[in-house]
């Protein structure tokens, strides 16, 4: 553990977390424990915010952080080893531009053992369907934050299962409930990131 | 009665209230213009070529459903948002089928160097090339609103409403961050702080200046105060402190000297900080979107501050008149009848039911 690299995380001090990457780089760590650290410093940042210490300007700069962070570390698509529970393709939906929520579901998910593939934001329902064709993921998640969007989120689930995909679909977003799930043809709802995690190892039956 | 001795009779009962004065009932105040616009003219997107539609609109549904006591704007037109967030904005019938809302189009069109130019500059130096060249010409494109402002006024008191506070005016924080992207922003809060300091600094005596030269043209009644990205919720006390709550009491000091009412329009959750507000000076108006406890927040500011709001967006979309008028019911019951405007929470959304909205109107006139 780099206690150095957590601290300047839980600090939001991102030129030392970046320093300290290089420095963990130079001297020949894999990308996979890097990762943990960023990951002990994540934990650092969502207990601050619990002690509402750290708002939700906190949380944005913690997963802007963690983005450039782990690219410096040698890139998501490092890390998707034996850790890994699992692929997710997330976006926000067709039509919605809202990413904050997104962003953080992003950072935390991949601190916690899932690869994630981020299309960003306003996803079209055709780059859904061409990801999951290419990248076979385990999980889709969709974010969406305008419920004049529901429909949307409805045709994209609609398109991924058209084609043949059997992930499961998890979806998010402040007007986002169970009725929400059953209307698009979702699998899960998560109502956080943690949510997300949780629900996401019970969808994948991992521990 | 005539529709002066209307207007009269719901200005007298809008102040009353506002100064916590015993008056006959709690008066009614509403804002947001899209719900009429598809009630009465079946769209959104005249507004963008025919500056009086919105107004149109609003005075032909109420003069059908019934009137409140006053209304918070007079007029409407999406290219304001521009000019207050600083983003693009797509717009119906231009980028967006003619009955859709507008959208706000966030992106990065501001960066860290503006605010070496604005330190350098001024701020209203820069804004205003700022229209033009990232804004596609914004100015152009507000001429005929601006033209029609006296109209738009003049058409909705003679109806018999009170155009209650028909401009709005916010704080550098929330056009930095608007420009810059939330999440830019978030993280200029971090990189940049000295830089963001100095420029909100800077702006801030031109913006106060702004409000005056305005007032010399038009006085309203009140004004907002915009509040969206600057909520508790967001910004932690540190930076809360420092950039936000300063510059919304040196703006409402500034109304108050010229003798207009600041509405504090407060987006998304600010329970931590409602006891603020209690340094800001006596006769401004707190009005949150129904995120904001409104009920804890008046125990706290009565006496002090007037509350106006809180009526659900969703409860108007979604819900029965019966339920509209119940949560109405006790806003007036428990909170008033001194201190206290119904209104909706943040603005009336394009897919109210107008059966919703009416029924907050007969919840205030009938009790
Ligand atoms: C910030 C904000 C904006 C910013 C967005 C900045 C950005 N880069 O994201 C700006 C100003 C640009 C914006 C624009 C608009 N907005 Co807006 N916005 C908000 C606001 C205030 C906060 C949203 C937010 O970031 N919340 C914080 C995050 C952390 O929460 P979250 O997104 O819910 O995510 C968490 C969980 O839900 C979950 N989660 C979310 N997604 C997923 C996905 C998965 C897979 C998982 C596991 C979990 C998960 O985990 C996240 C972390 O805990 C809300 C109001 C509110 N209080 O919610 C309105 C709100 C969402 N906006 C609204 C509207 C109407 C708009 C506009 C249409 C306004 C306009 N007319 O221009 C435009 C939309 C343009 C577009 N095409 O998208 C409405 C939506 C109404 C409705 N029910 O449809 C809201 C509710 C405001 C309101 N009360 O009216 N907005």
């Amino acid at each position: 553990m780099n206690e150095k690299l957590i601290k300047a995380f839980g600090d939001l001090d991102d030129d030392v977390v970046m320093e300290q990457i290089k420095e963990m780089k130079a001297a020949g760590k894999e990308t996979i424990e890097i990762l943990g650290d960023l990951q002990a410093g994540m934990d650092v940042v969502g207990k601050h915010f619990e002690e509402k210490e750290y708002y939700l300007s906190e949380l944005i700069m913690a997963s802007e952080i963690f983005k450039e962070a782990i690219a410096a570390a040698g890139g998501i698509s490092n890390i998707a080893g034996a850790e890994s529970y699992g692929t997710m393709v997330l976006g926000t939906v067709k039509g919605d531009i809202h990413d904050i929520g997104k962003n953080i579901v992003s950072a935390i998910m991949s601190c916690n053992g899932f690869k994630v593939i981020d299309l960003g934001t306003d996803v079209s329902i055709e780059k859904f369907v061409e990801t999951v064709k290419t990248e076979k993921p385990e999980l889709v998640g969709i974010s969406c934050l305008l419920t004049t969007n529901f429909d949307h989120m409805k045709q994209t689930v609609a398109a991924i299962r058209a084609a043949g995909s059997n992930a499961k679909v998890i979806i998010g977003g402040g007007p986002c409930n169970e009725s929400t799930v059953t209307h698009v043809g979702a699998d899960a709802l998560a109502r956080d990131a943690q949510d997300g995690i949780e629900v996401a190892k019970e969808l994948l039956g991992v521990n | 009665m005539t529709n002066q001795e209307r207007y009269d009779a719901a200005l007298k009962r809008i102040l009353g209230a506002v100064h916590f004065e015993e008056i006959d009932r709690v008066p009614v105040v509403l804002g947001g213009l899209s719900a009429h616009m598809l009630h009465a003219g079946g769209s959104l997107a005249p507004m963008m070529t025919d500056p009086m539609y919105a107004t149109d609109c609003m005075i032909k549904t109420y003069e059908e459903i019934g009137l409140p006591d006053g209304v918070q704007h007079a007029g409407f037109s999406s290219y304001l948002l521009s000019a207050l967030w600083l983003s693009k904005v797509k717009h119906p019938g231009i980028e967006l089928p003619a009955d859709e809302l507008w959208q706000v189009d966030e992106k990065e069109l501001m960066q860290v160097e503006d605010y070496k130019d604005i330190i350098d500059n001024g701020f209203y130096n820069w804004y205003n090339r700022y229209l033009v060249e990232r804004l596609d010409n914004l100015p152009e494109k507000l001429v005929s609103f601006y033209q029609s402002f006296g109209k738009m006024i003049e058409n909705v008191s003679a109806a018999g409403m009170v155009p209650f506070s028909p401009l709005i005016f916010t704080v550098p924080f929330e056009y930095f961050c608007g420009g810059r992207t939330m999440v830019k922003f978030s993280r200029d809060l971090y990189k940049h702080l000295d830089l963001v300091k100095e420029a909100c600094a800077v702006a801030l005596p031109e913006l106060q200046q702004n409000l005056r030269d305005t007032f010399k043209g038009y006085k309203p009644i009140a004004i907002w105060l915009g509040a969206w990205r600057t909520a508790s919720e967001f910004v932690g006390p540190k930076f809360w402190e420092t950039l936000v709550f300063p510059y919304y009491k040196a703006l409402a000091e500034t109304a108050l000297a010229e003798g207009v009412i600041p509405v504090f329009h407060l987006d998304s959750c600010w329970d931590r900080d409602v006891e603020r507000f209690l340094d800001m000076p006596k006769g401004c108006v707190f009005s949150p979107d129904s995120t904001t406890d409104m009920f804890r927040a008046k125990k706290i500011l009565d006496g002090h501050m007037a509350v106006m709001g809180d009526v659900p967006p969703a409860l108007l979309s979604l819900g029965t008149p019966g339920e509209v008028k119940d949560y109405c019911y006790r806003i007036i019951d428990e909170l008033g009848p001194k201190g206290v405007i119904l209104a909706q929470g943040c603005d009336i959304p394009a897919n109210a039911k107008i059966e919703n909205i009416q029924a907050m109107i007969e919840a205030a006139t009938s009790r």
